[in-house]
């Protein structure tokens, strides 16, 4: 089949490439921009492990094809901070011990800086809501909720 | 997933000219949801996909207090259940809207495409049924307005014909004293398909008497079922304890469920039983003002 051109805009980043139109997203993201810090879990939808934010929207990306993501602006955890300039976000998670084996840790994170720009104060009930689309199978929930309240907090 | 031709037709003529050009051999894209699911799984492989985000229109909300409620098939269930005048009005819908997989499927997922998946399961399809929509069917040569009762022929199997396009849901007005409610019985709260789903409408007059009677049950037949013998059962009583049973009793024996890996088809019936007594109860609370009909504990 052929090919489909595409520019997508990633962490403020405007990126063009030629795809399959069966490319997900985040395929897109991992195999073609090797950004791999956005995870694939079940690649059906349901772990939350490749959450981004598509025009503005909290997103799975492995349902999502990279031709329909065509024109948008994409934010990966990538973009939220590095090592040495990290969100509060990714500060709080380290110092509140919400990462275990780390692998739901980048959606988590893209949900919650999704949740805190839409509200900024969210209660706990709120935060688990949001979350119930973000798998964690190490049970690190209450410290991942911690670390979000505290962030909300200031 | 198979390989596929993409197509993002501009307007809708266009749209309705492709899908008249390929007929089965295409799919409709709109949140994809359940759509790249199924190509994933090998369970569909169109050769070619026609996304319908760039078509004007299709993902509006109306509302006039003349004509009625008219949504587009691709407003996401996130903006179903936020918006103002379905919340005051057809909150059922948006109850319905709120319980679908996550808040990122939300995000994604539309009406339109619960309503053609065609799943047994959908949760917005009982309340569309209660509120009495109407699905405006396109194609390039003729239009057509058919009952969502009317629309479903089994598990994934819809009326709708291969060269048509859903193009609106159109839902009447309500009377002043009628209103409803949704309600979904799964094994956890979030990313689960209903074991039993059952929504109602309930209209009283100043006497509250029940005037008319609206239920849907999701998850117990091979399509949303209206339950039309449990809602003579309600037009013209009282509503109260014992009207309430006689029509939750009605309900149990219209389901006919399976039993699958969610739940037993006699568990599924006994739940048809007790959701559709409470949810008659929180209707008529809701359209009364006077609380519930019975005090005590749901039973």
């Amino acid at each position: 089949m052929d090919k489909v051109p595409i520019t997508i805009s990633v962490n403020g980043e405007s990126h063009k490439a030629l795809v399959k139109p069966s490319t997900t997203l985040l395929d897109f993201l991992r195999e073609h921009l090797f950004l791999t810090g956005t995870k694939k879990g079940c690649n059906t939808g349901e772990c939350g492990a490749c959450t981004v934010i598509l025009d503005g929207r909290v997103v799975n990306s492995c349902l999502i094809l990279a031709v329909d993501a065509n024109g948008s602006q994409v934010i990966t955890v990538e973009g939220l901070g590095d090592a040495e300039h990290p969100h509060p976000l990714q500060k709080a998670f380290v110092e509140h011990g919400a990462i275990q084996c780390g692998y739901c840790s980048p959606g988590m994170l893209i949900s919650s800086k999704a949740l805190l720009d839409r509200n900024p104060n969210p209660s706990e009930a709120e935060i688990k809501m949001t979350l119930a689309g973000n798998l964690c199978r190490c049970g690190g929930y209450l410290k991942i909720i911690e670390a979000i309240r505290s962030v909300a907090k200031t | 997933m198979n390989e596929f031709q993409y197509i993002m037709p501009g307007s809708l003529e266009e749209a309705l000219a492709l899908a008249a050009r390929y007929e089965t051999k295409s799919a409709l894209l709109a949140g994809g949801t359940d759509l790249i699911v199924q190509m994933k799984r090998g369970f569909k492989s169109p050769s070619r996909l026609i996304n319908l985000k760039k078509i004007r229109d299709l993902n509006n909300i109306d509302y006039s207090p003349e004509k009625g409620l008219f949504i587009g098939p691709l407003v996401t269930h996130n903006v179903l259940s936020e918006h103002p005048t379905i919340l005051e009005k057809y909150s059922l819908l948006a109850e319905a809207a709120r319980t679908i997989g996550t808040f990122q499927i939300r995000e994604r997922g539309t009406i339109g495409g619960n309503i053609c998946n065609a799943s047994p399961a959908a949760d917005t399809i009982p309340p569309l049924i209660c509120l009495s929509a109407k699905l405006k069917l396109e194609s390039s040569t003729e239009k057509r307005a058919v009952g969502i009762e009317d629309f479903f022929e089994g598990p994934q199997k819809t009326r709708l014909k291969p060269d048509e396009i859903l193009t609106q849901i159109e839902i009447p007005i309500l009377p002043p004293r009628a209103g409803g409610v949704y309600l979904k019985l799964g094994v956890r709260k979030a990313l689960e398909i209903a074991v039993v789903g059952v929504a109602t409408v309930l209209t009283l007059d100043d006497k509250m008497t029940c005037v008319g009677a609206r239920i849907a049950l999701a998850s117990v037949a091979p399509t949303p079922l209206p339950c039309h013998k449990a809602e003579a059962v309600l037009v013209g009583e009282k509503i109260g304890d014992k009207v309430i049973e006689q029509a939750a009793k009605a309900a149990r024996e219209e389901a006919v469920p399976i039993s699958d890996l969610r739940g037993t088809a006699e568990y599924r019936r006994e739940m048809v039983y007790v959701l559709t007594k409470r949810a008659l109860n929180e209707a008529f609370r809701r359209n009364s003002g006077i609380g519930y009909a019975k005090e005590k504990e749901y039973g």
